[in-house]
Formats: structure tokens, C-alpha cells, sequence
């Protein structure tokens, strides 16, 4: 099962079309869409009242839905209109597809740009505390006006705790930067000029998340996408164990 | 069990087996990676557009060194036409943890045109056993004036003994086409915009089709197609490729995005 969730910040709205359909064209029409927010140590589950047609619900971003997250279930799997659980659960298996099952989420400003990406927080990556890492070039626009970095936790307990993120330099063996980030949240990071050098890597400690990079030019135009997670630079047996490594050898320099 | 599953895997993931499997509908699958080589570089196939006054950016990361401490190794970059007949080859040191490369008319030979590409890391594993890449990499595409809007790599297509020395064949296997035809829809509304122009390419070696809508097109292998669509409801894409997703470029007014299908 699939969450979704938005990436603002100042001057950048954003739109999630989430789809009433698989992508091999099934549709489930029993299906709701559904909110997740935290309130008093829980979360607290409501059915959206959005704008919707017969293939997709939109559901537009403000200061009040910032953090919410998404997801589609039938009323007698979440229990009622307006229910409090401790735990985010897997309630179904509808967005269990292959590819994957997506929501496109495109932010915009107001000089009309906009760009968008095929989003998605699985179900299985809620359950797990962990550290993820990020290559600063591989996605930063160095010539745009505005470069951010938005880092999205989603986990199953209803928390809003900080945790740490850091700039790190591979060769220099240094932090260059640390950061508060905070679970259930999107993190907003500001890069600069001095961030993009190829051996610079973002890592957490504490939390997962999807890193993705925001770039604005002077013109009004964005960029908008998140890099892979490093696994799936490589295969073989030993392949997580060469991940563990690289993560490693990153945790250490910052602890 | 273990010990029953070692004997079996070989079989199940060998070249016969995935065609058996993929034949008869059994644990079918769309990419099969080589299990009986060592070492190797694993590539998408990649689009480059300078068309419409389009640049691309290439980026990629330095995966020998960084997962596995390879240092001082190339890549060796292979350019197609959209017809799929191979443009030209060129192999650049990897100074860099990442490299960007741009991909312009005049990289191109003065042709404003689009194709694909591939990439492939070289170098000597030596006595090393099990160094196995699937460089990912990311993709920005520059229309006019605009920030490049970048995406990820999304379809692995060929591969590269690195155990043969400097002997370059590419492998084009990864990719698998099946007998029954799939059906994707792209979980985008694309109302919004102007219009939108979805690229597509062949990543098997086997030639394809592509149904959008009303219209059919035939893939080469290592070819591609762009095609322009104007306000579909949902957009629904068939193909004996299982997995035909294009790379969505959508336009309004003068800005324009560019994503994954």
C-alpha cells in the first residue's frame, strides 16, 4: 500500500492527482480517499472532502494539509468517516502494483511554472527507522536562483520528533553542514553554490525519507525530482552489503 | 531448502529458463540481468533530444569508486539515431564522483533530431568477483531558455562484459518482450496542458509495437518514437513491451515538465 504527501514551501504550491485506478486500468470504486494527520499522540484518519472526477482526486496544497498524507481504502477497512488509530496500517493492497502504483505530485509558483513527478511513500518504509543518503550533484540545477532540498518522512508512529542531516564530503572526510529535520514531515533544505561538489552526499540519521530536488530559475522555471535510492546502482549478492559500507562510511564521519 | 534453492536458481534465471518462464506466464519477467557473468556494467537506454531547440543533460556517478574503491575508470558512451543504427561511440575518463556531460546539436553533428543512448563503465575487475552496475543516472532535458527538468533512468536495456577485456560487445538482452500484450495508463491527467509529447524507445532486441490510443507504431531495437497528444481522458498505452512506459514532457504557455510515465 502506497501514502502520498506534499512538498511546499514559500511561493511553491502544490497539486496530488491521485488516480481511482491501477495502472493496468482497474479501478476500485468503492475506494475513498483518505486523510492521515497527528493529533494528541495519534492519527487521526478522515475521509477528504476534495475535488474529484471519475479518474483521479485533486487535492491541492495549503498551510493547513502541509503535512497530511494520503491514501485510498474503503470505509469499513479505515473503520468510519473520522477514526483514530496509533499506528499508520496497511489497510489494502490496491496500490500494491507493478510499476508502481502513483500519485503525480507538481508543484508550481505564481509565474506559471511548474513541474511534477510520479510519487509514492510504500506502506513497508513507514515501519523503519534507518538513514538514507543522496548524491548533492546528481539532481542540483548550481545555476538556477533557487536550489532546495525537500526530505519526506512518513512513519507508522503518530511522532513528530527531530532528527539529524547532514552535508558531508566523501574525500574530505568532513561535515560540511548539519540540519534538523523532523518524522512525519517535509523537511526544507536550502542549498547553495558551495553545496554542489561531486563528493557531497546528504545523509539522516534516525529517520528514512525521499530525497527530492527543487530548482527555480530566475524565469519562473522548475525542476522537480528525486534521486534513487542507492541499492539500485548495483546487483549482485554482495550489493547491500557495498550500500551498508558507503552509509557507513559516511555515519562515521558525522558521529 | 537452501541447499535446494542454490540448485534451482541458476536454472530458473538463466537465459532458457527466463524464456520458459516468460512463455508459459510463470514468474514472468521484464528485465533479466545476466546471472552467469562475473562482472558487468549494466546500462538504460537513455534519450538525448536536440530538437526544438531541446539540450540534454547527461549526469552520472562514479559507482566503480564509490561502491566498490575502482579507481581511474572510463565509460564508454554509445549514441543511436531514433531508427536505432548506432551514431557513435566515445569513451571519457571518470575524473569526477559525478560528470555531466552536454548533449547538444553541435555534439550531434549539427542535427537538431532525437535518439537514445547508453552507458557503460570500464575498467579491469581484476581478481574481483561480483562487481555488478546498473548506473541509473539522471537525464535533464533544456527546452529554450529553461532550467534543465531532470529525470531519473527508468528502463535497464543492455550490458558489457567486463571480464573480456577491451573486446566492447554490447549485450541487449535485459529486456524482455512478451507474447501477451500489456496495458499501462500513465496516472496523470494531462487536460491541464497545451499538449504533451511522450518518447518512447525499444530496449529489447526484439522489434515492438506501441498502440497510443488510435495510433501504432513499430520499435527497432534501440530506437525511439516521440508522439504528440493533445487532451486524452486517461492516456492508455498498449504493447508487447511489458512495461512501456514513455518519458512524459508536458507543455503550457512557455513552461514545460518532464517526468516519468
Amino acid at each position: 500500500m502506497n501514502y502520498f504527501f506534499f512538498s511546499i514551501k514559500d511561493g511553491i504550491s502544490a497539486t496530488l492527482e491521485i488516480p481511482k485506478f491501477q495502472n493496468c486500468g482497474k479501478f476500485a470504486p468503492n475506494y475513498q480517499l483518505f486523510s492521515a494527520d497527528i493529533k494528541d499522540n495519534n492519527w487521526i484518519i478522515k475521509v477528504v472532502d476534495c475535488e474529484e472526477d471519475e479518474n483521479f482526486h485533486y487535492v491541492k496544497s495549503c498551510k493547513d494539509n502541509e503535512y497530511s498524507i494520503y491514501f485510498l481504502a474503503t470505509l469499513s477497512e479505515v473503520g468510519g468517516k473520522n477514526v483514530r488509530v496509533e499506528k499508520l496500517l496497511n489497510y489494502n493492497e490496491f496500490s500494491n502494483t507493478s510499476p508502481d502504483y502513483r500519485a503525480n505530485l507538481c508543484v508550481s509558483n505564481l509565474a506559471g511554472g511548474f513541474s511534477s513527478y510520479q510519487s509514492e511513500y510504500p506502506f513497508n518504509m513507514t515501519l523503519r527507522r534507518g538513514s538514507i543518503m543522496s548524491s548533492i550533484s546528481t539532481l542540483g540545477n548550481p545555476e538556477a536562483l533557487n536550489n532546495t532540498l525537500f526530505i519526506r518522512n512518513v512513519f507508522c508512529e503518530p511522532i513528530n520528533v527531530e532528527y539529524s542531516g547532514y552535508l558531508v564530503c566523501k574525500k574530505e572526510k568532513v561535515v560540511k553542514k548539519r540540519y534538523v529535520l523532523c518524522s512525519n514531515e517535509t523537511s526544507i533544505i536550502k542549498l547553495n553554490s558551495e553545496d554542489f561538489n561531486p563528493n557531497h552526499y546528504f545523509i539522516t540519521k534516525g529517520f528514512l525519507g525521499v530525497p527530492i530536488y527543487f530548482s527555480e530559475s530566475s524565469e519562473g522555471h522548475l525542476s522537480f525530482e528525486h534521486t534513487h535510492p542507492p541499492h539500485s546502482n548495483i546487483h549482485g549478492l554482495h550489493r547491500y552489503s557495498h550500500v551498508a559500507r558507503l552509509k557507513n562510511e559516511l555515519l562515521k564521519i558525522v558521529s | 531448502m537452501n541447499y535446494l534453492k542454490s540448485l534451482v536458481e541458476p536454472i530458473f534465471n538463466s537465459k532458457t529458463g527466463v524464456l520458459l518462464r516468460n512463455t508459459v506466464g510463470f514468474k514472468r519477467t521484464e528485465f533479466a540481468l545476466p546471472s552467469n557473468i562475473k562482472n558487468y556494467s549494466c546500462s538504460d537506454l537513455f534519450f538525448w533530444r536536440t530538437d526544438q531547440n531541446f539540450r540534454t543533460f547527461f549526469r552520472f556517478s562514479d559507482i566503480p569508486n564509490t561502491y566498490y574503491g575502482i579507481e581511474n575508470s572510463q565509460v564508454l558512451l554509445i549514441f543511436y539515431n531514433k531508427y536505432g543504427k548506432e551514431l557513435f561511440r566515445e569513451i571519457l575518463a571518470v575524473n569526477d564522483a559525478v560528470t555531466e556531460i552536454e548533449i547538444d546539436k553541435h555534439k550531434m553533428g549539427e542535427c537538431e533530431d532525437y535518439g537514445t543512448f547508453s552507458i557503460f563503465h570500464l575498467f579491469d575487475p581484476g581478481e574481483m568477483n561480483d562487481v555488478k552496475i546498473t548506473n541509473r543516472c539522471y537525464v535533464g532535458y533544456q527546452f529554450k531558455n529553461s532550467l534543465p527538468s531532470f529525470v531519473h533512468g527508468n528502463l535497464l536495456a543492455q550490458y558489457l562484459d567486463l571480464s573480456v577485456g577491451n573486446n566492447y560487445i554490447i549485450n541487449n538482452d535485459v529486456a524482455k518482450v512478451f507474447r501477451n500484450p500489456s496495458t499501462y495508463i500513465i496516472q496523470k491527467n494531462f487536460n491541464s496542458f497545451d499538449y504533451s509529447e511522450l518518447m518512447f524507445c525499444n530496449p529489447s532486441e526484439e522489434n515492438i509495437w506501441i498502440e497510443v490510443h488510435e495510433k501504432k507504431i513499430e520499435l527497432l531495437p534501440k530506437s525511439s518514437a516521440l508522439i504528440k497528444i493533445d487532451h486524452p481522458k486517461l492516456l492508455k498505452i498498449k504493447s508487447n513491451l511489458p512495461m512501456p512506459r514513455p518519458v512524459v514532457f508536458s507543455f503550457k504557455n512557455k513552461f514545460f515538465d518532464c517526468h516519468h510515465g
